[in-house]
């Protein structure tokens, strides 16, 4: 093979790239629509249509886990019955078994899924033990309230500090949204007695 | 089944190593037969003589490039879930800079003198016993050295986020860019070679 051909075949990769780039920019592959943890805290509280599922191992899962949760592995997700007008929500620890469950999901499957963004760790970090300003913005009184408000419903315990809080892990654009990235998991175990 | 194997635990720890040992030979073995293990040719692109090195490397980089591009927008393939050393941005200049000079007056890198002393090369195993002498003074050192080793830190980070452009724009770029610099290589080679 000649390097004319060489770098024909090249140039072709090149510009199949540049188009595939443009046309779909994130590829074939689609993202979940995700919800925060905050949004998802509200709906069990409200006790809204949904049918919220732990991915973990049943260890993991029995040591702690979000409350209405049922704990389904990957094989057997595919086998849950939901009935109709209910949401599919699927959690997992640092969102490796979320991105896991919905790659192999069916197209039917996941346009009635979606995903909680940050999984336990957003659920343990912002719901369950939030770190909120002492002094908060007049923007963000509203959402500390109802942080506060949430974390004591869960059996959670806020913290309090004067240090610059960021806020906006409690707000996630579910169309918006990509993978959150992946920190190392660790285990999540209640605090206190 | 998706990619990265390892992150989604379609294959364990021990069959990780197996498969780097086995990345790893055939990286030795590619090295070898495409005459890697000469000192010759390896310094030769120091003097745009043989420029086999630049084009060898500079082609690995932009099909393992293309092909992570590839699998991740098939889908087959997570591209953000690879892992990346991290960036710091001062320890690596001078690092590359001490590699370069190392390189050229010892005549291999790290890799091909391996190459070359599993050949039975002398050079090649002089330069191995180099290498590991300088791994060992470095981390004798280390705790005066880390301050500097720590420093420019850019966490995990692609030439196309720096860049802000999609993933693909910007492999297409290099990818151009790698034509044009091989087309410019062998325009190099030629002329150095009627010298």
């Amino acid at each position: 093979m000649s390097n004319r051909t060489l770098g024909i075949g090249a140039l072709v990769i090149v510009l199949a790239t540049f188009a595939a780039s443009f046309l779909h920019r994130d590829g074939l592959h689609s993202n979940p629509q995700f919800l925060s943890v905050f949004t998802l805290a509200k709906a069990i509280k409200n006790r809204e249509r949904i049918v919220l599922v732990d991915l973990r191992s049943d260890s993991v899962y029995r040591q702690l886990h979000i409350p209405t949760a049922k704990n389904v592995t990957l094989s057997g997700l595919d086998s849950l019955v939901l009935q109709p007008d209910y949401q599919l929500i699927i959690y997992s620890g640092v969102d490796m078994l979320a991105r896991q469950a919905w790659n192999s999901m069916s197209e039917d499957r996941r346009s009635v899924t979606k995903v909680v963004y940050g999984g336990m760790g957003d659920w343990y970090d912002y719901i369950l033990y939030p770190t909120l300003p002492l002094h908060p913005q007049a923007q963000h009184q509203e959402l500390i309230r109802q942080v506060k408000e949430l974390s004591s419903f869960y059996g959670g315990q806020p913290e309090f500090t004067d240090q610059r809080v960021q806020m906006e892990g409690y707000y996630v654009d579910p169309d918006q949204s990509e993978w959150p990235e992946i920190t190392a998991d660790h285990a999540f175990v209640r605090k206190g007695c | 089944m998706n990619g990265p194997f390892l992150a989604y635990g379609w294959i364990g720890e021990e069959a990780s190593l197996v498969f780097a040992l086995a990345t790893g030979l055939a990286f030795g073995f590619f090295l070898e037969r495409a005459g890697l293990g000469s000192a010759q040719k390896l310094t030769g692109q120091f003097y745009f003589r043989d420029l086999t090195v630049f084009k060898m490397m500079f082609t690995a980089i932009v099909t393992a490039m293309l092909g992570v591009f590839w699998l991740h927008w098939l889908g087959l393939l997570q591209a953000d879930l690879i892992y990346l050393t991290p960036t710091f941005v001062w320890p690596q200049l001078i690092g590359g800079l001490i590699f370069g000079v190392g390189f050229i007056v010892g005549g291999y890198c790290p890799g091909t003198s391996c190459v070359a002393s599993s050949t039975g090369s002398l050079d090649g195993m002089w330069n191995v016993m180099g290498l590991l002498s300088g791994i060992f003074l470095f981390g004798e050192l280390y705790p005066y050295l880390e301050p500097f080793y720590m420093s420019g830190s850019m966490g995990q980070t692609t030439l196309w986020q720096e860049l802000r452009l999609p993933m693909g724009t910007s492999a297409a770029i290099i990818t151009l860019i790698a034509l044009l610099a091989f087309w410019g290589a062998e325009l190099l080679e030629i002329k150095n070679a009627t010298k």
